[in-house]
């Protein structure tokens, strides 16, 4: 299993909306899928599809209702995302996975700076060199540099795009979540995202990406799975 | 996440007619903050209480560092060791965790005196550190408690709590009763500090924004019981049990 990093086995989704009488909403059922080291997984499919929600209950920001996702540590060792601890999950976020979300969340009064460094920080490096990776990466998402002390919360959508973003990718990790990440950017800033979330690959970061545009997609990424009706409808090789 | 630095195994504190705390089991590891929410009366400041020696448990357990012994069965020197060298507490009103027939720097150098500090130089540097830390003007040490304000009476009991470098700090509602902006630069000065110094945090609040901006993972009390722990995100985005989906859905 060296060259494999998730296994995906007959996962699904369901939300129980107790203050709605029970109310049941789909979210996507049985999906099945493998990634391999490096390789870019895009999804695709119309909204409500549950593209979303796959990502988030690899994430565990969703509790998937059935199936399994296999983690492969790089030693061999392997772990049940669907079920494993808070604290695994935790430490793997700090360590090995990042997450874009589809809408940035700001946290309140934390600068953009601070928002990309501190997950350099929380990698065991330290504070000089992790600002100056911070404010590279942010030079080359052209946020100006007068922006880097202010708050996110007041910034045009595309720029909260560009930091969330820069805040998932400037540190080392192996599995890369991400959702829509080119929706609000122009394209200008749409290549220049696109080009270090493929740096990431080459170094052997293993990516699945959620973007609505199939044809674009097909220009960079390994596979594309199709989702419709929270189905996985089609998994197929991309070979450009 | 390291190893926890400290174990609840079925913590129960029952009252004549009242469940307060009801079979309580959950971890806190190194150097995190672990949320709890939950409405009023739901046990949050009777299980603070508990593992701060205030409350004597009806039943349950508690290790803290890899001890083999539970907290509660030391002895009350023990206990009265590990309180003042090793825990930290907040009380969620000033009145309850500070004295106010003294100075506002008393009330720190309290606790100090507790761990054994002796010499007054370094007791009165240990207070200007801890002054500046919380972001307290130096002036206002040698005066009466009751002449701060509630958001500065507040820093009093986090300095105050930070004294003795504490292994485990126990925050109960630090920021209620104070206005917006105050409640949001004290809350800044927790979270800042939690990361200078590392320290295994239970924050206790009603308020899940309050949760969210400060701890990874949260357990979700309701009627002495932990009805649902999860990651902060998974909480507030799916939340499964009736009560944390009112919670969340009350969000204002
Ligand atoms: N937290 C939630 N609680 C309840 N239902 C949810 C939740 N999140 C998603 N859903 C439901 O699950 C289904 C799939 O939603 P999801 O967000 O995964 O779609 P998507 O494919 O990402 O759509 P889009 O392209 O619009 O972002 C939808 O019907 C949605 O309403
Ligand atoms: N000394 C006591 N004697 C009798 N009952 C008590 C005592 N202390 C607390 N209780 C009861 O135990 C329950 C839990 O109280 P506790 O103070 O722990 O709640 P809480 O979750 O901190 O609430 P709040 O958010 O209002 O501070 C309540 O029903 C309370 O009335
Ligand atoms: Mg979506
Ligand atoms: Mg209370």
């Amino acid at each position: 299993m060296k060259d494999i990093i998730l296994e995906v086995k007959n996962l699904s989704k369901r939300f129980t909306l107790h203050l709605l009488g029970e109310k049941m909403v789909p979210g996507f059922h049985k999906v099945s899928f493998t990634l391999k080291r490096g390789e870019f997984l895009g999804v695709t499919g119309k909204s409500g599809s549950g593209k979303s929600s796959l990502i988030k209950c690899i994430y565990r920001t969703y509790l998937p209702t059935e199936g399994e996702i296999i983690y492969y540590y790089k030693n061999g060792n392997s772990v049940d995302l669907a079920t494993c601890s808070d604290k695994e999950i935790v430490d793997l976020r700090r360590e090995r996975i990042g997450y874009v979300s589809q809408f940035f969340y700001t946290i309140p009064r934390i600068s953009c700076l601070e928002i990309v460094s501190q997950a350099l920080i929380q990698q065991g490096i330290d504070k000089n060199k992790a600002e100056r990776k911070a404010k590279s990466m942010l030079s080359r998402f052209l946020i100006p540099e007068n922006l880097f002390g202010a708050y996110p919360s007041t910034f045009s959508g595309g720029e909260k795009q560009r930091v969330n973003i820069a805040q998932a990718i400037t540190r080392k990790i192996d599995l890369l979540l991400i959702d829509e990440p080119l929706a609000s950017l122009d394209k200008k800033t749409k290549d220049i995202v696109l080009k270090e979330i493929l740096k990431l690959k080459k170094r052997g970061t293993s990516v699945i990406g959620i973007f609505h545009d199939e044809k674009e997609l097909r220009s960079f990424a390994d596979r594309i799975l199709v989702m419709e009706n929270g189905k996985g409808i089609k998994i197929y090789e991309n070979h450009n | 996440m390291k190893e926890p630095i400290l174990k609840v195994e079925g913590l129960t504190k029952i009252y004549d007619s009242t469940i307060a705390v009801n079979s309580i089991s959950f971890a806190l590891y190194q150097g995190e903050i672990l949320g709890i929410v939950g409405e009023s009366g739901s046990g949050k400041s009777t299980l603070l209480g508990c593992l701060y020696f205030d409350i004597t448990p009806t039943s349950g357990k508690a290790y803290l560092n890899k001890e083999n012994r539970s907290i509660f069965e030391l002895n009350s020197q023990e206990k009265r060791k590990l309180r003042n060298f090793n825990m930290g507490m907040v009380y969620q009103t000033p009145h309850l965790g500070l004295n106010f027939d003294i100075t506002s720097g008393g009330n720190v150098a309290e606790k100090l005196l507790m761990a054994n500090w002796r010499n007054y130089s370094d007791i009165r540097k240990r207070l200007t550190t801890l002054f500046e830390r919380m972001e307290l003007s130096l002036d206002r040490m040698d005066v009466p408690l009751s002449t701060l304000s509630g958001g500065m009476q507040q820093r009093i009991q986090i300095a105050k709590a930070l004294a003795n470098n504490p292994e485990v700090l126990f925050l109960d509602e630090p920021t209620s009763g104070l206005d917006l902006s105050v409640q949001a630069r004290l809350l800044d000065l927790i979270k800042k500090i939690q990361q200078e110094l590392k320290i295994s945090t239970i924050l206790v609040s009603h308020d899940l924004k309050v949760v969210r901006l400060l701890a990874e993972r949260v357990l979700v009390m309701k009627e002495g019981r932990i009805v649902e722990a999860g990651l902060t995100d998974q909480i507030l985005e799916d939340p499964q049990h009736p009560y944390t989906q009112l919670l969340v859905n009350s969000i204002l």
